[in-house]
């Protein structure tokens, strides 16, 4: 059957998003993608759909849709007060919606990001093998850019009437502080101990600017370097650069692929769901860890949820 | 901080993230640019069913590697065991030359005001060098060339524009570069060409990679406006 939905208001900046495109750096091309991958795996677990299955990337504010046919939906992420017809529906769990059905999502009352996953296979077109919006290149997703009043999407559907809800265990409270992980990149001997210790002990505040590309924070005066260049060179996803002002950046899911700033380090993988999540405003700090320790708990957070879905284990 | 032995070079070895590792070569002169390519090439050329991406820039490489198949430590292990190649370079490179219509440069009083020298010199030192790709990056198809004049050397603008258009040729500091996609860019606009270096329909989607050579010749406005039809 085909599911359909149309765009009523787009909210802030919501893009297609999918697994993104991950092995093609030596091209300059990101690897885009879902930012928040804890909660967009999870939203397409609760609709029944391949791990790696578009859906849509809400920003701080979700915007309206109209179902013009029925629909199996998920939301998870930042909790944004769905409501359907005006009622507060919950997230985290699988809802089923009729044709004429509104779904409306308000401001995100914690966190920044917040995922629909809609149960079929979206009828988009594929960049180099991924749905994923890459909005700076304007590709990828659709036509490259975010949703907008009039957009209508369309889902290639079985009739299903699985029913999934994820327990509270599973679901992070986005609080407005939180400490990362980090190893230490290339650079961080540019840093003298003093300044190393200063930013382990700094709480960095998130600046509006933030994006996509990239976490830009803010510390008044900002972290003293040797050096304030590198020549230029590879980058990924949960990079620290320090910028020339001093003032950290944490490059993600669309940010560039090489760089010109030292790399102080580099956001371990199982924490970058969680950096997503972080508003502007709130404050992030950082604390070394050794990369065997991330790579441990990369692989940890994987089994759990190979596990949850593997197993169903939340099916009702 | 661990090293590595690869083709007649020490690398210093640092961990980027999980899964991918940093080899870096101690000094930044433009001859470590041929060294970067032609290892990023035996890598690519050693069969590793574990190794899914390989970004070279001036004097390092990043080396992507799926961490459910190896650890790093076998990772540099098997990198160790590589077969180092002999003198120069035995891959191929492509020259490709690239139409410019300088007519269409944003930037030539700038230039003009920073080189002291006047349009026509610049483009005939533009022109008349043989550049190298030495990096992808900063934008999809973003290529930064080696092999500039130094005669024509300009810094950043002080402020960025907003928006490059796509196939803009700009001069960076000592470097020259090709913008592939409009994006927001602060480099120097001496001119544009007409033929599309990326394209997000092809597999590789980029003209060229790093280690080609590219040369630059000029265009009338008219051929300009020929070629971006014909590419229609």
């Amino acid at each position: 059957m085909n599911v359909q939905l149309k765009v009523i208001e787009g909210g802030l900046f919501t893009t297609v998003q999918d697994a993104g495109r991950p092995h093609l750096r030596k091209y300059g091309i990101p690897t885009s993608g879902a930012m928040d991958t804890m909660a967009y795996t999870l939203a397409n677990y609760l609709v029944g759909n391949e791990p790696d299955a578009p859906m849509l990337e809400c920003t701080l504010q979700g915007g309206k849709y109209e179902f013009l046919s029925s629909a199996v939906i998920a939301i998870t992420g930042a909790p944004m007060q769905p409501k359907i017809n005006g009622t507060g529906r919950l997230m985290n769990q699988t809802l089923f919606v009729t044709e004429g059905d509104v779904l409306e999502l308000g401001y995100a009352s914690r966190g920044n990001r917040t995922y629909l996953a809609i149960h079929g296979a979206m009828q988009i077109g594929e960049v180099f093998r991924s749905h994923s919006t890459y909005a700076l290149a304007g590709f990828g997703g659709l036509e490259g850019r975010a949703l907008t009043a009039g957009d209508i999407l369309d889902w290639k559907a079985s009739n299903y009437q699985e029913e999934r809800e994820i327990p509270k265990e599973w679901i992070p409270y986005y609080s407005n502080k939180a400490r990362f992980r980090m190893i230490k990149g290339p650079e961080w001997e540019y840093l003298d101990d003093e300044a190393q210790k200063k930013f382990l002990s700094t709480s960095f505040t998130v600046l509006s600017q933030s994006d996509r590309m990239g976490i830009r924070l803010e510390l008044v005066g900002g972290i003293p370097s040797k050096e304030k260049q590198i020549v230029s060179s590879a980058t990924v996803p949960g990079t620290v650069q320090l910028t020339s002002s001093g003032q950290p950046i944490v490059l993600m899911n669309d940010g560039q692929t090489t760089g010109g700033y030292p790399r102080l380090g580099t956001v371990i993988a199982s924490e970058l769901s969680r950096l997503s999540q972080m508003p502007f405003g709130s404050q992030v700090q950082f604390k070394l860890t050794e990369y065997e320790e991330a790579v441990r708990l990369m692989n940890y957070q994987e089994q759990l949820l190979s596990s949850l879905i593997d197993h169903d284990l939340y099916r009702k | 901080m661990k090293s590595l032995q690869l083709n007649h070079q020490e690398w210093a070895v640092y961990a980027l993230s999980e899964q991918s590792l940093l080899l870096s070569l101690p000094t930044s002169l433009d001859t470590d640019i041929a060294v970067v390519q032609a290892t990023s090439y035996v890598i690519e050329s050693g069969s590793f069913a574990w190794l899914k991406d390989v970004v070279a820039s001036y004097n390092s490489l990043a080396v992507f590697f799926d961490g459910s198949m190896i650890t790093s430590e076998e990772v540099l292990k098997q990198l160790g065991r590589v077969s180092n190649m002999g003198e120069g370079n035995e891959q191929t490179n492509k020259t490709i030359r690239i139409p410019v219509c300088y007519e269409l440069g944003m930037d030539w009083e700038d230039v003009t005001d920073i080189t002291k020298l006047p349009k026509e010199e610049v483009i005939q030192l533009h022109t008349s060098s043989s550049y190298s790709v030495a990096l992808i990056g900063f934008m999809p198809g973003f290529a930064y060339l080696s092999g500039m004049d130094e005669r024509i050397a300009c810094p950043r603008r002080e402020f960025p524009r907003v928006r490059v258009p796509k196939g803009a040729i700009g001069i960076g500091g000592a470097y020259s570069g090709i913008y592939s996609f409009p994006c927001p860019g602060g480099w120097q606009i001496i001119g544009q060409t007409p033929v599309s270096l990326f394209d997000i329909h092809e597999m590789p989607p980029s003209s060229f990679n790093v280690g080609d050579e590219i040369a630059f010749y000029e265009i009338s406005r008219e051929e300009y406006d020929e070629m971006l039809e014909a590419g229609k």
